[in-house]
């Protein structure tokens, strides 16, 4: 196993993961970092990992989560993130639109969503990754995209 | 224009039907700036997930982590054809030098023969003051200088 090719090669795909939990940038890569030395901290743990992509998911996943928790109860952060206007992404309003719609969808459907949409995950790697068939993750997929539709409709 | 492909593919995506590229396809379509009347109500929702897709970490990024878990981040290097064959102009070089040396190792040992035509005895002759006629003596006077007394003595 080698650090650039089978963990530095998912930073991409954790990127854009932590981008749409935290919705900043700064905020997104230092997630992104940590995931990374968690990972290589971790090095012992890797021959047993069958999927590494989904690994690191979960790791950066709920690394992002915690840094949205603390940007939420931290009032020094908030203060900050409301006049670090630069280090959020021009698309801040895209990003807080596709988490208003995805938030609308229970977890499994949430979840592959993200998965597909916003990692842009095969069917196959979805269903390794959440340990189901890529049956299970067309059905899913349908629910959510269709509620998502829904929404875009009833807006309009 | 027609539309009718894109209307297609908008179902397909929604009924959770197509594939990765196709949803690529979709993307860049409402990435662009003219859609048409019927279409913009997906516009918003194409257009966010083009602009996250598209998001990506730089070179910097690689480095900093790299350094920090301790790896050189080393560049993978280019060899040219020159360089490739650099080891074989090493060696032409090398033979090159051991042919010339060799070339003026013989030459030295080979000078002393008989064999060699030697200029300065032929001169020596000339000059030896024993068998020269009066005329090679002055001669030898006017080209060796002081010697020449020794030899009139």
């Amino acid at each position: 196993m080698d650090f650039r090719k089978d963990i530095l090669v998912h930073r991409d795909r954790l990127y854009r993961l932590a981008l749409s939990i935290t919705m900043h940038t700064g905020e997104a890569e230092d997630v992104v970092q940590e995931t990374m030395i968690r990972a290589w901290e971790r090095r012992a743990e890797w021959p047993m990992i069958k999927n590494m992509g989904g690994w690191l998911a979960l790791i950066c996943r709920n690394l992002a989560l915690d840094s949205r928790k603390r940007q939420a109860h931290t009032a020094f952060a908030m203060m900050e993130a409301a006049t670090d206007e630069a280090g959020r992404i021009e698309a801040r309003d895209t990003l807080e639109y596709i988490n208003r719609l995805s938030a609308a969808l229970p977890p499994p459907q949430d979840e592959i969503f993200r998965l597909r949409d916003i990692e842009g995950l095969s069917y196959h790697d979805i269903a390794q990754q959440l340990d189901i068939s890529e049956d299970q993750v067309r059905v899913y997929l349908h629910r959510a995209r269709t509620k998502i539709r829904e929404q875009i409709v009833n807006k309009t | 224009m027609d539309y009718k492909y894109i209307e297609q593919l908008i179902d397909r995506y929604f009924e959770g039907e197509t594939t990765l590229e196709e949803e690529h396809i979709l993307r860049e379509f409402f990435a662009q700036g003219s859609v048409p009347e019927h279409l913009r109500q997906w516009q918003q929702f194409f257009r966010s997930e083009a602009e996250l897709t598209s998001a990506h970490l730089d070179e910097q990024f690689d480095s900093r982590v790299l350094e920090l878990v301790g790896e050189k981040h080393v560049e993978a290097r280019r060899i040219t054809f020159s360089r490739r064959l650099r080891p074989l102009f090493k060696a032409a070089a090398f033979v090159a030098f051991a042919i010339v040396i060799g070339t003026a190792v013989e030459h030295a040992t080979s000078s002393g023969t008989p064999t060699e035509p030697q200029g300065d005895m032929i001169v020596q002759d000339e000059l030896d003051p024993d068998e020269a006629t009066p005329l090679d003596i002055r001669s030898a006077e006017v080209v060796e200088g002081v010697d020449s007394t020794k030899v009139i003595n």
